[in-house]
């Protein structure tokens, strides 16, 4: 690198202060400077500031009261002329913007009503579907709920999926995942950020983070939910894993309490993907079935026309069965239910 | 496709169903009062997915269905091609019998869905 570009990565004095900012133990300071931003009528980057910051330091509860205080200012203040522009010239990104400035006034049903409006309207245009996401996100932030932190992932994805690159939907996606305690990921979504503003709020929180939290080992966001939840990863170890007797045209794999890998058939598939992915299904099957109000999970059946997967809750584990031949479903079933019981008790 | 719900609905056992996007975004919900509908999409979507995942290095290609026995409730995730039924019975339901009217249905809701992707 030459000298003049080095000296143009250098960050610059502002740019220094306002990494200062988020610092490990700069709450206060980082409030006060969202102050003196609001004073001086720069609302939006005073609630960008906020916005990172909440995550930097989450949980933050005075953080959190003044984005709320603050966001809700800017939504009062925009009602009248989002209400306007939206009777005057319908557009989705008019409908999306007063859907925002609803859910934050604590109109969900009319917030939802519009974003649905402008996803009617543009079903290819993110902003719809961000507000959605932004309403969600919010609620996984300050109530810690699964169910707003599953949704705004998946209106945030279709967003990002609209339009690659969208400034807002890779800042909403990169804090849920630095809420859920994966810097890898938050920084690969920032990146296009990064690159063009190293100043954002965003990136400096995850900047800070990432120092503190170890860098996630897994790309698998549905991993990431089920360790965000229960507080344990699974180990998985070759070591630990006992061999499971079981006909040729069978593979078997159990997954303990923990999810982690205990046993498995000697023709069973153990690529760690193929585990990983086995454990989140049990995890995921779990965590389903009891918050939908359907109880503690059985069993279940995933049928493709060439392959059958049946998982059998017990012990608290999951064992799974696949074969390739989907003719050999009962006799699978059969198997897993009683050879298996014998095996087990062996 | 409300109507195809609806019908669905009276099948004995069945206690309501949603059409979603293949991403989880509802589509049409007639899942009754009881039920939470963010919570049936947000996991419906999620078990889908892991189901699919798990499949694909298994199969090299997603499930047509994905049924999900519980203590107090059957789920049943059917894959319309772009799209997803989610199904939720009561523990007693005869799955052999009823199954083949959600079937009936997801064939159904499949063409409509083909006819409406050009």
């Amino acid at each position: 690198m030459g000298i003049i570009e080095s000296w143009m990565r250098r960050p610059r004095q502002d740019e220094e202060k306002q990494m200062d900012l988020f610092a490990a133990g700069a709450e206060s300071r980082l409030l006060q400077a969202a102050i003196r931003f609001d004073d001086r009528g720069q609302r939006l980057a005073a609630a960008r500031l906020l916005r990172a910051g909440t995550v930097r330091f989450h949980p933050w509860p005075d953080g959190e009261l003044a984005l709320d205080q603050l966001e809700r200012t800017l939504a009062r203040e925009s009602l009248h002329t989002l209400q306007a522009a939206v009777e005057s010239r319908y557009s989705a990104a008019d409908a999306a913007r007063l859907s925002s400035a609803l859910e934050r006034l604590g109109d969900s049903s009319g917030a939802l009503g519009w974003a649905h409006a402008a996803i009617e309207e543009d079903p290819c245009n993110p902003e719809g579907y961000l507000a959605i996401a932004r309403g969600y996100l919010r609620r996984f932030r300050r109530d810690e709920d699964a169910v707003a932190g599953l949704q705004a992932l998946r209106y945030l994805t279709k967003a990002c999926q609209l339009h690659a690159g969208h400034g807002d939907c890779l800042r909403s996606l990169a804090m849920l995942l630095l809420l859920l305690r994966a810097p890898s990921a938050a920084a690969k979504v920032l990146r296009p950020i990064s690159r063009a503003t190293p100043s954002d709020p965003m990136v400096l929180a995850l900047e800070a983070l990432s120092t503190e939290i170890p860098a996630e080992n897994t790309s698998n966001v549905q991993e990431l939910f089920l360790r965000w939840e229960t507080g344990t990863s699974p180990v998985h170890s070759e070591e630990t894993t006992a061999v499971i007797p079981a006909p040729d045209e069978f593979s078997v794999w159990e997954l303990d309490g923990t999810r982690a890998l205990a046993a498995c058939s000697a023709c069973a598939d153990q690529r760690q993907e193929l585990t990983e992915n086995l454990s989140v299904l049990a995890g995921s099957l779990t965590q389903a079935t009891t918050r939908m109000g359907l109880g503690q999970i059985a069993r279940v059946t995933a049928r493709s026309a060439d392959g059958v997967l049946i998982g059998l809750a017990e012990a608290g584990g999951v064992v799974f069965s696949h074969t390739d031949r989907p003719s050999l479903e009962n006799s699978l079933s059969r198997w897993l239910e009683s050879d298996r019981g014998r095996e087990r008790s062996r | 496709m409300k109507r195809l719900l609806e019908q669905l609905n009276t099948t004995p056992g069945v206690m309501g169903s949603m059409v979603m996007t293949d991403d989880g975004i509802p589509v049409v919900s007639l899942l009754g009062t009881e039920m939470d509908e963010e919570c049936v999409a947000a996991f419906s979507s999620t078990v889908r997915l892991a189901a699919n995942r798990t499949a694909a290095q298994l199969d090299n290609q997603h499930p047509d269905e994905v049924i999900i026995e519980a203590e107090q409730g059957n789920l049943l995730l059917i894959n319309l091609d772009g799209a997803l039924l989610a199904v939720m019975t009561h523990a007693g339901l005869e799955l052999n019998t009823g199954l083949l009217e959600i079937r009936s249905v997801a064939r159904r809701l499949r063409e409509i869905l083909t006819i409406r992707t050009p």
